[in-house]
């Protein structure tokens, strides 16, 4: 292989395996919400006691939790709707010479 | 249950060719996108990258609810009462648990066309070991998967078919077959369509009977009232021990279930991100809609079953035996039937496609058998369909016979599986994690795991835990569960420091881009 193919390969190389490593795209502030919907909803503060008044088919205690988990949900929506942005990705535009070179192709046909 | 043989009979032929008609509309489909497509193998394992937004939540429905939404949920919530509300947020925890991830691996996958979760382990850590140990931890756990559905089909069978002597046998390897079938002729698009079906099934089925509870059943109020008469300790929330398991399971959602291969192969199957996240985010809702009302009529068939404790999965079959006796509730017990036949079938199906589409990928073009034509590994992964399908139907008869129960089998591979997660939490969003430190993170971890759940012998036989049925759990859970909390979640506390600690103490080489 001459030496000019073999630095262009390298260089491809490397730069694909740049972008293996991609930024999450969740902000950090979701993770501390989500980490207090949960603390909320799981009943470790609640006493063990707490059954009356009961609402329908729930002990008094349950309904917290249910209305976390309902909280949970919500929140999980507003996320996947707003926080994971529509990107160059979509439709077919998957790039089919791209393949990485690194270890293994991903592309057969290369 | 009170249905004749007669209605089962057609209710399931009914069933079996509105599937394979979907299938074969799927087929033609699939023939359509393999002229269009130049790889096969992508069409038949990915449906050509094509899901839109409807078939892919419906997809993603049924395959995440399973034959132990119906059956191992509600027996538990039989057994521990409103302690077990805690089920709907373990399911929940999924989709949070596809945060962790989702959003970059989809992109990556599109840009270099994964087309196993295999694929991006090789890709980003250049490891053998690691994608070696990463497919074989999914390909025990999609074979369990495929198993314990096998098994549930079986036990659903067995008491379905009591009055008229049916075996097991007959069930498993029809429904085995069909399966095969299918997948067989129509790829991913046919897996995909009739998990449409199945699991608009299941869901009417989920409403059906929670419905015919409230309205003609005495309703789910009064099953409060007959707990806090008879099991008044069952009302209260869990103790220091269940919030321990509570978080436990959470963590196994979050890192287990979340990392299902056959939902990673959804991801990847989507036609863009916005059917993706609009799936997603409906997929947010549907535990509070499936998980929640089976939860509370697993509770119900406990009160109705007054002294008698439903022990083991018991808790539907009595169920449908007691609605069965009216004629509403004949019709809803047959959607609830079809529901779960559907619920299991879909999993199982997603399950073997992916596991055909592992062995294939992963194994046999990397390692044993490479550089060959595309339509020559086509045709392995049919085969491989049927080599898979054919065994473990006979080994579920077995198992079926042995009395094995789902939640025992759900909870190992999900506590294998959650040792693939690190690597791709920790490695998806920085390049300082090496393959090496990864691979002695997942190794450690699973190892731990499996040492826990094989040191782990029942106190009075010395049976190994891995084989006892899941309702003596107490009895043998010490090693099992180290200070109350799942092997497997230890397994990931450990493997997860282990690839902190790796990007941690590594410079920072380069810039992550996008």
């Amino acid at each position: 292989m001459p030496p000019a193919r073999q630095t262009r390969d390298a260089r491809d190389a490397h730069d694909e395996k740049d972008d293996v490593a991609a930024k999450p795209e969740v902000p950090p502030w979701v993770w501390i919400v989500f980490t207090l919907i949960y603390l909320i909803t799981i009943p470790w503060y609640l006493s063990r006691d707490w059954i009356d008044p009961t609402f329908w088919a729930f002990p008094a205690w349950s309904t917290v939790m249910v209305g976390g988990a309902t909280a949970l949900a919500a929140f999980n929506a507003y996320v996947f709707l707003r926080h994971w942005p529509d990107d160059d990705e979509d439709g077919d535009s998957m790039e089919d010479g791209q393949a990485s070179r690194a270890g293994d192709s991903m592309e057969d046909g290369e | 249950m009170n249905l004749s043989g007669a209605t089962l009979l057609g209710f399931t032929g009914i069933y079996i060719l509105a599937i394979v008609g979907l299938a074969l509309w799927a087929a033609a489909r699939e023939r359509r996108g393999l002229a269009a497509h130049h790889d096969p193998r992508e069409e038949h394992e990915l449906g050509g990258r094509s899901l839109g937004f409807f078939v892919l939540l419906g997809t993603l429905y049924a395959t995440q609810y399973s034959g132990n939404s119906f059956i191992g949920f509600t027996g538990k919530a039989a057994r521990e009462g409103y302690a077990f509300l805690g089920g709907p947020l373990f399911m929940q925890s999924v989709i949070v648990g596809y945060l962790l991830f989702a959003p970059a691996l989809f992109r990556l996958s599109r840009r270099h066309r994964y087309r196993t979760p295999g694929d991006f382990y090789l890709h980003r850590f250049e490891h053998r070991g690691l994608h070696m140990l990463a497919s074989a931890i999914m390909l025990f756990a999609l074979l369990n998967f495929v198993l314990s559905q096998l098994v549930a089909i079986g036990q659903l069978t067995l008491v379905l078919g009591r009055d008229n002597a049916i075996h097991p046998a007959w069930g498993i390897m029809t429904l085995a077959v069909v399966m095969a079938t299918y997948e067989n002729v129509g790829g991913m698009r046919a897996v995909a369509w009739t998990d449409l079906l199945q699991g608009a099934l299941l869901f009417l089925g989920v409403v059906g009977l929670f419905f015919v509870i409230e309205t003609s059943f005495g309703g789910f109020a009064q099953a409060l009232v007959v707990f806090r008469e008879n099991w008044p300790e069952k009302l209260r929330p869990p103790d220091a021990r269940g919030l321990t398991q509570w978080f436990g399971s959470i963590m196994l959602f979050v890192g287990g279930a979340a990392v299902y291969p056959q939902a990673i192969q959804r991801i990847y199957s989507a036609d863009s991100a916005r059917s993706l996240r609009r799936s997603m985010a409906i997929m947010g809702l549907m535990p509070l809609l499936t998980t929640l009302p089976l939860v509370l009529v697993g509770i119900f068939a406990q009160s109705r079953a007054g002294s008698t404790v439903l022990s083991g999965d018991r808790a539907m079959p009595f169920l449908l035996d007691l609605i069965s006796a009216t004629p509403l509730g004949a019709v809803v017990s047959l959607m609830v039937l079809g529901g779960a036949v559907a619920a299991m079938m879909s999993t199982a199906d997603s399950a073997l496609l992916t596991t055909s589409s592992i062995v294939n990928r992963d194994w046999l073009e990397r390692y044993v058998i490479p550089n060959r034509e595309p339509q020559f590994y086509l045709r392995i992964a049919k085969i491989c369909t049927w080599v898979v399908v054919l065994p473990l139907g006979l080994f579920a008869t077995w198992s079926v016979s042995a009395g094995i129960t789902i939640w025992q089998i759900l909870s190992i591979k999900l506590e294998l599986l959650m040792q693939t997660a690190p690597a791709l939490w920790v490695g998806i969003r920085s390049d300082r994690l090496t393959g090496n430190r990864a691979f002695i993170g997942m190794l450690l971890g699973s190892a731990f795991t499996v040492a826990c759940w094989v040191l782990s012998v029942h106190s009075e036989t010395g049976a190994i835990a891995l084989f006892v049925p899941a309702h003596t759990q107490a009895e043998w859970s010490t090693a099992r569960a180290p200070l109350g909390l799942q092997a497997g979640v230890w397994g990931l506390g450990l493997n997860l420091l282990i690839c902190l600690g790796g990007i941690y103490s590594r410079p920072r080489s380069r810039s992550v881009v996008a």
